[in-house]
């Protein structure tokens, strides 16, 4: 059962790094988010601790109720609801995805546990979402994708304390609604969410 | 080599037509109407074996070698899958064989298209080499990963090892999912092409066989049927082969068999759903789609190559 689970994460990361269209985006984030919600129960299930109850149950509320409505709230008002020309291309942004998560699994060669080579996994592929897309809305998905692969890095670390687990998915949720309230705006005031005209704000 | 082997080969080249004809009746119960009856396909090769060929002035000696041609490879591509039995003969079924028997298909196909000497035949031709040219190395990619979770380059061990365990299942489902996306685009399958389309500029495989009349026709008809019947086999043999006669006693070939039987019809209800929903992707949109694919079987070779 975990390893169905991560697969199923391997693949939505890669499938999202290629994706330009909003509302696939979300969908992409909701189900990446459920299997994790699902591997911190298999968790708990299989060692017998609560605290892995607890936070699937978090992560399971905020990142596939609570963020997902924030961002469709504010991309209920964008007029082009996919990303027009993104900074890597096409078909390269997946092969470029491919080549980092190879050497990922070169670097990381040591380490025995799955769960933490696939939370770097879902670092670069978020961080290369954020680099290599122009639209706020797209780099916002970015950043969402590493937070969960923070999720699952200290899934696999030795237990930390319940308070620190709870801060970290709090502080995602906040950050997730600033930016959300922020792309709002943007889109308000240059109605496109294109960063590229946010250095006309320069002088 | 066990006579096991050649009837289950027989079968399988035999009973290709019938496969082709329940995804038809898949797909129409699935849109609501009654649908042609299961046999259909093999109705349609009888009609066209007894009509005449008309032959272009312009074609070469290809239009009179290509099809026989095309058809050997077919038959002999069905005799190097497993079906249901497993023995200790291994005699055929290296994975390169496989997939150069596939490539010698599709390069006899672009030539008779070429040969017919129609807009529609270089237009087909040139499509398909463009799709082939993304999807050839997802394909060499998963011999990679079958090669380096089982150990060996033959179907038939790799069948026989997997069936046993499977040591990372992540990277198994991983190249699973290129491998499904691969036989979509080698066997012009929604999202890569639309298999009944009847307008020219929208095909790629068939526009290639738009001049071929009678005999010519039938035998590329067979042969597509096989192919296609040839590859699910393969992904059921390769990825789930749970279940498979490794003795030749009557229980275990039955078993086996009626395993086998079972998980095509699976896949062909998965096809017929996918056909259903989904449209066909435009034509310059399918590198993204297949670049997809070779991340996923990327992934799955680093996953099992380090660990």
């Amino acid at each position: 059962m975990l390893e169905i689970l991560t697969a199923v994460i391997l693949i939505t990361a890669i499938i999202m790094a290629g994706f330009r269209r909003i509302n696939l985006l979300t969908k992409g984030f909701r189900i990446q988010s459920l299997a994790i919600g699902l591997l911190c129960f298999a968790l708990g299930y299989l060692s017998g601790e609560s605290h892995y109850y607890v936070i699937g149950v978090l992560t399971l509320i905020t990142k596939t109720v609570l963020i997902p409505h924030f961002m469709n709230r504010s991309i209920k008002e964008l007029s082009a609801n996919r990303e027009m020309d993104p900074i890597i291309n096409g078909w390269w942004s997946s092969v470029i995805a491919g080549i980092f998560i190879a050497v990922i699994y070169v670097v990381m060669e040591g380490f025995n546990s799955d769960f933490i080579i696939a939370g770097v996994v879902l670092l670069v592929t978020g961080a290369l979402m954020l680099v290599a897309r122009k639209k706020a809305i797209t780099q916002m998905t970015g950043f969402l994708v590493m937070e969960n692969g923070l999720v699952l890095l200290e899934l696999s670390m030795i237990k930390m304390g319940l308070l620190i687990d709870i801060l970290i998915i709090l502080e995602v949720l906040l950050i997730s609604a600033i930016m959300a309230i922020m792309i709002f705006y943007i889109n308000k005031v240059f109605h496109s969410v294109n960063t590229d005209y946010l250095s006309n704000l320069k002088d | 080599m066990s006579i096991i082997y050649i009837i289950q080969s027989l079968l399988l080249i035999a009973g290709a037509p019938l496969f082709v004809g329940s995804l038809r009746r898949l797909k129409a119960v699935l849109r609501g109407y009654k649908g042609a009856p299961v046999l259909q396909p093999y109705y349609e090769l009888m009609k066209l074996f007894s009509k005449g060929r008309v032959l272009s002035g312009n074609s070469s000696f290809i239009t009179s070698i290509a099809p026989a041609i095309v058809l050997a490879a077919s038959i002999l591509l069905a005799f190097t899958v497993p079906v249901a039995y497993i023995g200790s003969d291994y005699g055929l079924g290296n994975i390169f064989v496989i997939i150069f028997l596939m490539a010698i298909l599709k390069f006899m196909t672009v030539l008779i298209g070429l040969d017919s000497a129609s807009a529609f035949g270089g237009m087909g031709g040139s499509r398909e080499l463009f799709i082939s040219m993304f999807a050839e190395p997802i394909g060499f990619l998963t011999a990679a990963f079958l090669y380096f979770e089982a150990g060996s380059f033959n179907i038939i061990e790799i069948t026989y090892i997997n069936s046993r365990g499977i040591a990372e299942p992540a990277a198994h489902i991983m190249a699973a999912v290129a491998f499904l996306l691969w036989i979509a685009a080698e066997n012009t399958r929604i999202p890569v092409d639309n298999p009944e389309t009847h307008l020219e500029l929208t095909m790629i495989h068939e526009a290639m066989l738009l001049d071929l009349s009678g005999r010519d026709l039938a035998y590329f008809e067979l042969s597509t049927y096989l192919k296609l019947t040839v590859s699910m086999a393969l992904f059921v043999n390769a990825f789930i082969p749970f279940g498979i006669a490794a003795s030749a006693s009557g229980s275990f070939l039955l078993t086996a068999f009626v395993l086998f039987v079972v998980k095509m019809l699976i896949m062909l209800s998965m096809l017929a759903v996918t056909e259903t929903i989904m449209a066909k992707f435009r034509l310059f949109r399918a590198p993204e789609l297949l670049a997809t694919s070779f991340c996923f079987a990327l992934t799955a070779i680093a996953i099992v190559y380090l660990h």
